[in-house]
């Protein structure tokens, strides 16, 4: 790279600031030494019938069971031949830090159990489900770590055993079998609702208490979902791929759509993770990871790439764009593309949050390098600097400026064989359905708000036993979400379904356009209120709903929704449970 | 005080950072790395207790770090001794924990009470302090209790090492705002969380033995427990729904209703209450401590249900007492009662409340007091102050003596009556 030409300052000597309590934490980590990890597929251990690899064990026939759903399937969920997969939660260790500095990592992890039986090592961000809407999954979770884990798959829309409950969890040494049907809801009159097909999930662990803890030590991973409306956008060339290749399953293989999972660590001087239990404010690191790897470096051709960008720090918010300033293409927020894509400058990202762009390398010549950067400064848990309507901000700000370089791009010449990607922002992408207010059945208010040293909602805690609001199953509701308390921010996930956010009271005005479609996390400003509306289809039982700032869901701003049959306006004890 | 702290810091990196060099080397390639996971989180952690010296109840003094959290499962939370708003609750939760847990942790656990006050609480006022709270003579068996005092900086720099600090310097003068926060964890299996005493009890006991305990058995007993009572109610073909255990008795149905002015004037009558799980307390007595108990009690049932649907108070009054509208409103206030809750306070006619509580509630006649065994002027008639509990189908489900002679009674009879309205709002049809 000796002949690069940089596009933008390289900034490989700024300095992320961290609590000085982690006084023998690694300070300085060489930068674009790293090779971008790129999550592999994950394998499944057979297809249509029951697995050797499952041990004669029926699914369900492990202690915490399956689904109800599993053994009720309508025929219209079996489009094509169920997916099974068996993973083992384990500890592994690698190279997180550049391996120049010979010191490797150990993590928690997923390893991917084998059609023959064996186990891969484990691999944080773990393997990569590719599903397919149409396709059920099982995947057998297998915990060998000497802690209790519970998989959400976020951006889903799962039966609540399997939704990754806070306390529907996976003791050590069992299993639970996680059904994963890959259904649309329906519409009222029973056609699918194509506009709800997820495009980018992801799953990381979700167990009440410590939640944070486990997800700092690397218990996520990645998790594409295709439809046909996507699949056929990658075939026509629409989207970036391969067509004939990127679009044929169960592989999806496709070098021009990667995830680039961000997460923020402290490494102490061995190499380890440092994570404080007791802070249950916030977890910042000072290094920045992506896929696991501290700084990396990622070649790509002079073309269209697709990325799936993703907010899987505990408590890290960030604003990204890239060193030159240039514009990319948005193209989804959360799990679901727009209707159409918009040309920015800059993203918000928030714990929890993906942002699908499209990122044209094609106007740099062969041997550019171009840097992916945070522009927004966090000093504390609170929350970052700046406002939360500067979302689409490019400005750097502070002083002095702060601008932290995450990921260089080293372009090269494209493949001639492969056609450019034809997406551009008049390309029509997934159909939306908006929520109208006539539909709204019942209206509910929660305030997230600091209260007696805990995070609470309402003035409440957490309790598994309390069902906290009862929607009607196919009911639409319209929920006012209030930043109660001072100068904290709060981005704060809905489990099940997609939301829309209508309103947001504090400006008084419309959601920005990123914001207005579907989403499964919002963000509340230090003391905002926004309104949104959700449907409540498929699937009765308890859904999460809480901060995603891990380390504040952990002590208590953590809520549940049952739907049931009869709604009710007020909380109401659980009544399904899957332990 | 600071400056030490600093260099205790790190002298004990040293030794340290030393063991965990060994623990990586033997965690590469072995079954044994999943414990390493555990001890380096530990690590971490343990590196920022401070080890300064504190003093408990019987005056002996203690380091904190190397001598009571080292290796050790631990429930700490502050208090100070003239606190009369978190503070008294959050302790009988803790004595309520500390029963709990002592059948399988016996003394393996460790209650630590530090004071936010230390220029006050010395250690003669904390030796006063336990004698109330843990008395030595009932505890033999239970899991060790200490009260600590120390210097005003230690102290400080405590909560902040322990997350037991606001950021806000105004919230973080407010006791109220840490008062009922359990900072519970083990060192040696390096698991901690933080847990709101005033919560549900049986949440808070399965919570706290999840996250301390010593072994996978102690820490995920009760799992295996809701696993296997989930697995067997699917054998038996039932949906899969939560269901406690122990059957309420019928103790026969309300005769009829009761009706009643409240605050506002508003003349109310409970059969609108049809279809609730509804708690009945009498309040037309003038004894301070009976009024106190009752309201403590109903208080709390408000504070654990009053946000469920399906669910409601009565505290009926006569109008020899509620003469006034203000003295409704006062009660109401004393109680812990807000506008909105489900929570009734009503004036009755005197004879129509004796035959509601007698012929609908069950509840014994009330005596009058010969004048010559009154102690004082006020003590005219002897009421049968039970709660009671009636269910969805207006059938009286249970009798509580939640103000009792010996406290200990008066405690388990509130218990079980909180526990058995969570029960019966399970069993409920659900309201809109
Ligand atoms: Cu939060």
């Amino acid at each position: 790279m000796g002949a690069a030409f940089h596009i933008g300052v390289s900034k490989a000597d700024d300095v992320l600031e961290v609590d000085s309590q982690f006084k023998t934490s690694i300070q300085n980590v060489p930068r674009w030494e790293n090779e971008l990890p790129v999550p592999s597929a994950a394998v499944p251990v057979g297809v249509g019938e029951l697995p050797p690899a499952f041990g004669g064990k029926e699914v369900g026939d492990v202690l915490h069971g399956t689904a109800p759903e599993y053994f009720n399937q309508p025929d219209h969920w079996n489009q094509f031949p169920t997916q099974y997969y068996a993973v083992v939660a384990k500890a592994g260790e690698g190279f997180q830090l550049p391996p120049s500095m010979g010191l490797k990592t150990p993590f928690w992890g997923y390893g991917l159990v084998r059609p023959d039986g064996s186990v891969s090592p484990a691999i944080s961000p773990g393997p990569q489900y590719r599903f397919r809407i149409g396709q059920p999954a099982v995947v057998r979770t297998i915990n060998n770590l000497p802690e209790e884990i519970s998989t959400h798959m976020h951006g889903g829309h799962w039966p609540s055993h399997s939704d990754g409950h806070a306390s529907f969890l996976v003791v050590p040494g069992e299993a639970r079998d996680y059904f994963y049907p890959n259904v649309l809801p329906r519409r009222e009159d029973g056609t699918p609702d194509v506009s709800e097909a997820p495009s980018t999930m992801w799953y990381h662990d979700h167990p009440a208490d410590v939640t944070a803890a486990h997800v700092a030590r690397g218990l996520a991973g990645t998790a594409p979902c295709f439809d046909d409306l996507e699949l056929e956008l990658i075939r026509s060339g629409v989207l970036p791929g391969i067509p004939g290749k990127s679009d044929q399953g169960p592989a999806y293989e496709n070098p021009y759509d990667v995830y680039l999972a961000l997460s923020d660590k402290v490494y102490h001087r061995s190499g380890a993770i440092w994570y404080d239990r007791n802070n249950n404010n916030g977890y910042l690191g000072n290094v920045e990871t992506i896929n696991g790897a501290a700084y990396p470096r990622f070649t790509v051709e002079a073309r269209k790439y697709r990325f799936r960008l993703l907010g899987a720090s505990t408590a890290r918010h960030r604003r990204l764009r890239l060193s030159d300033n240039s514009t990319f293409l948005r193209i989804g927020n959360d799990a679901w593309l727009f209707p159409k894509g918009q040309e920015i400058q800059a993203l918000a990202i928030s714990p929890g949050k993906r942002a699908d762009i499209i990122i044209d390398f094609s106007k740099y010549q062969p041997g550019t390098s171009v840097y992916l950067e945070n522009i927004l400064h966090q000093k504390n848990e609170r929350g970052p600097d700046g406002k939360l309507e500067d979302a689409e901000n490019p400005r750097v700000s502070g002083s002095p400026e702060f601008v932290h370089q995450l990921l260089r791009f080293d372009v090269v010449a494209a493949d001639p064989s492969v056609p450019n990607a034809t997406v551009t922002a008049a390309s029509m992408l997934r159909p939306h359905e908006p929520i109208h207010a006539s539909e709204v059945e019942v209206r509910r208010a929660f305030r997230f708000e600091r209260k007696q040293g805990h995070w609470a909602i309402n003035g409440k805690f957490y309790d598994e036993h309390v069902a906290n609001a009862v929607p009607r199953l196919g009911s639409v509701e319209e929920w006012t979400l209030q930043n109660g308390s001072g100068g904290w921010w709060h981005p704060i996930h809905m489990h099940l379904e997609s939301h829309q956010q209508v309103r947001n009271l504090t400006t008084g005005q419309a959601p920005f356009y990123q914001n207005s479609f579907k989403q499964d996390v919002s963000m509340l400003g230090p003391n905002s209120e926004i309104v949104i509306r959700m449907r409540f289809r498929t699937f009765e039982g308890p859904f999460m709903f809480h901060c995603h700032t891990n380390e504040h869901e952990d002590v208590e701003m953590m809520f549940q929704f049952e739907v049931a049959k009869v709604a009710s306006r007020k909380a109401q004890p659980v009544q399904l449970f899957f332990p | 005080m600071t400056g030490d702290i600093a260099t205790m810091w790190a002298r004990r990196l040293v030794p340290c950072c030393l063991l965990f060099w060994q623990d990586l080397a033997t965690a590469v390639e072995s079954p044994a790395s999943q414990g390493a996971g555990a001890t380096l989180m530990r690590q971490s952690f343990a590196d920022q207790i401070p080890d300064c010296p504190l003093r408990n109840q019987r005056g002996e003094t203690v380091r904190f770090f190397t001598e009571l959290v080292k290796g050790r499962a631990v429930v700490i939370n502050f208090f100070y001794a003239d606190c009369e708003k978190s503070c008294p609750p959050t302790n009988v939760a803790i004595r309520r924990l500390r029963a709990g847990l002592a059948p399988s942790f016996g003394k393996s656990v460790h209650f630590l009470s530090i004071t936010l006050r230390p220029e006050v609480d010395s250690v003669e006022r904390l030796a006063t302090y336990a004698d109330v709270n843990a008395p030595a003579q009932e505890s033999p068996d239970l899991p060790d209790w200490d009260f600590l005092t120390g210097s005003p900086e230690d102290i400080l720099s405590l909560r902040r090492a322990l997350g037991m600090f606001e950021a806000d310097p105004v919230l973080d003068q407010d006791p109220s705002q840490h008062g009922s926060v359990l900072l519970v964890g083990n060192h040696a299996t390096g698991r901690w969380t933080k847990v709101n005493a005033l919560g549900n009890p049986e949440r808070i006991q399965a919570q706290v033995k999840r996250m301390i305990g010593w072994s996978e058995a102690q820490r995920y007993e009760d799992v295996r427990k809701a696993v296997a009572a989930y697995r067997s109610s699917l054998e038996e073909g039932n949906p899969p729904r939560r269901r406690e255990s122990g059957e309420l008795p019928n103790l026969g149905a309300l005769v009829g209703p009761i009706t009643g002015v409240d605050a506002e004037g508003n003349a109310l009558t409970t059969v609108s209450l049809a279809g609730k799980v509804v708690v009945f307390g009498r309040m037309d007595t003038v004894c301070p401590h009976g009024i106190q108990a009752i309201t403590r009690v109903m208080d709390r049932l408000n504070l654990q249900f009053g946000h469920f649907g399906g669910f409601h108070l009565v505290t009926l009054l006569t109008p020899s007492l509620a003469t006034e509208v203000s003295y409704l409103n006062e009660m109401a206030k004393y109680a812990g009662a807000a506008a909105g809750d489900p929570w009734w306070f009503l004036s009755c006619d005197p004879v129509e409340l004796c035959r509601f509580s007698e012929r609908s509630l069950g509840l014994d006649p009330s005596l009058v007091v010969p004048e010559e065994e009154r102690l004082s002027p006020f003590e005219g008639e002897v009421h049968d102050l039970r709660l009671v509990l009636v269910d969805a189908t207006n059938t009286v489900r249970g009798r509580y003596e939640v103000f009792h002679a010996d406290p200990a009674r008066g405690t388990a009879a509130a218990e079980q009556l909180e526990a058995d309205v969570r029960n019966l709002l399970l069993q409920t049809p659900r309201l809109q």
